[in-house]
């Protein structure tokens, strides 16, 4: 049975630990080299000898020692708000709230969504690019809208519910004059009011 | 004292003036027409009241408690 000994290549010093002559040596492919004894026993020793991939540009996956936690690549830093981000997105939120009334306001509170009531049918606020509106005039569809402020993505986002419930709620024709029709669905019967 | 909440990417930038102040008012109705010029849209409301009490006004009101500029909308 074979034996491996990495970590000598010494074919005298083994012999001499052993009772039985070597016999026989053979040069093993990857380096290494096969001792055979007069007992018939074998062992392997030395160590393995690092061959180049055939393909150009490619290592064998042993090869490469597994990257230490230090070595690994760090990931970048999720960007977190900058405090100015934080403080514009809380100032945003300030004058949302303040143009919510109270049903709205607890809306908001609970699903960051809220209702903003149209003579075409309450339009919903929350999802950017996705409003839900239960027209009137189909009370068994509701329709997904898309409407944005200009170079909405420079706003924090309650800017942008702020700029759209404006709108909605004071000039609701023009909302509805540049609303992009995405989909519509059927409304669930506990919606059909 | 009137202020004017400007949507931007700080939130809002106010803008205040003075009724007893002409150099305040006259600030503020310049920045007004600037605005306009700007195509946003202006709401005015009594402060802290809700957007179905607000107004979407054409001219610069010194007696406003609070005027509150939105930018155009589009379909997305």
């Amino acid at each position: 049975m074979a034996e491996r000994l990495l970590e000598s290549n010494n074919v005298a010093n083994i012999s001499s630990n052993l009772a039985a002559d070597v016999v026989a040596i053979e040069e093993l492919p990857d380096g290494r080299r096969l001792v055979v004894f007069s007992d018939r026993r074998e062992i392997v020793i030395g160590v393995v000898r690092p061959r180049p991939h055939p393909v150009p540009g490619v290592d064998w996956l042993w090869a490469r020692p597994p990257p230490s936690p230090r070595a690994r690549p760090r990931r970048p830093p999720r960007p977190s708000p900058r405090p100015d981000a934080r403080a514009a997105a809380q100032r945003a939120e300030g004058l949302l709230c303040s143009l919510l009334d109270p049903l709205q306001r607890a809306d908001w509170d609970a699903n960051a969504a809220f209702w903003v009531e149209t003579p075409r049918g309450p339009v919903r606020l929350g999802h950017l690019y996705s409003l839900i509106h239960r027209p009137h005039d189909r009370p068994d569809q509701e329709l997904i809208l898309c409407v944005v402020p200009h170079a909405h993505r420079e706003l924090p986002i309650a800017d942008v519910w702020s700029n759209l419930l404006l709108v909605l709620a004071v000039e609701p024709e023009e909302f509805f004059r540049v609303a992009i029709l995405r989909g519509s669905r059927r409304r669930s019967p506990a919606a059909r009011c | 004292m009137g202020m004017m909440r400007i949507l931007d990417e700080t939130g809002d930038t106010t803008v205040t003036w003075a009724v007893d102040d002409p150099a305040t008012i006259a600030e503020a109705e310049a920045l007004f027409a600037r605005l306009v010029r700007e195509r946003k849209i202006p709401f005015a409301r009594a402060a802290g009241s809700p957007a179905d009490a607000a107004e979407k006004i054409s001219a610069f009101d010194p007696n406003a408690e609070e005027i509150v500029w939105v930018r155009p909308i589009a379909g997305g």
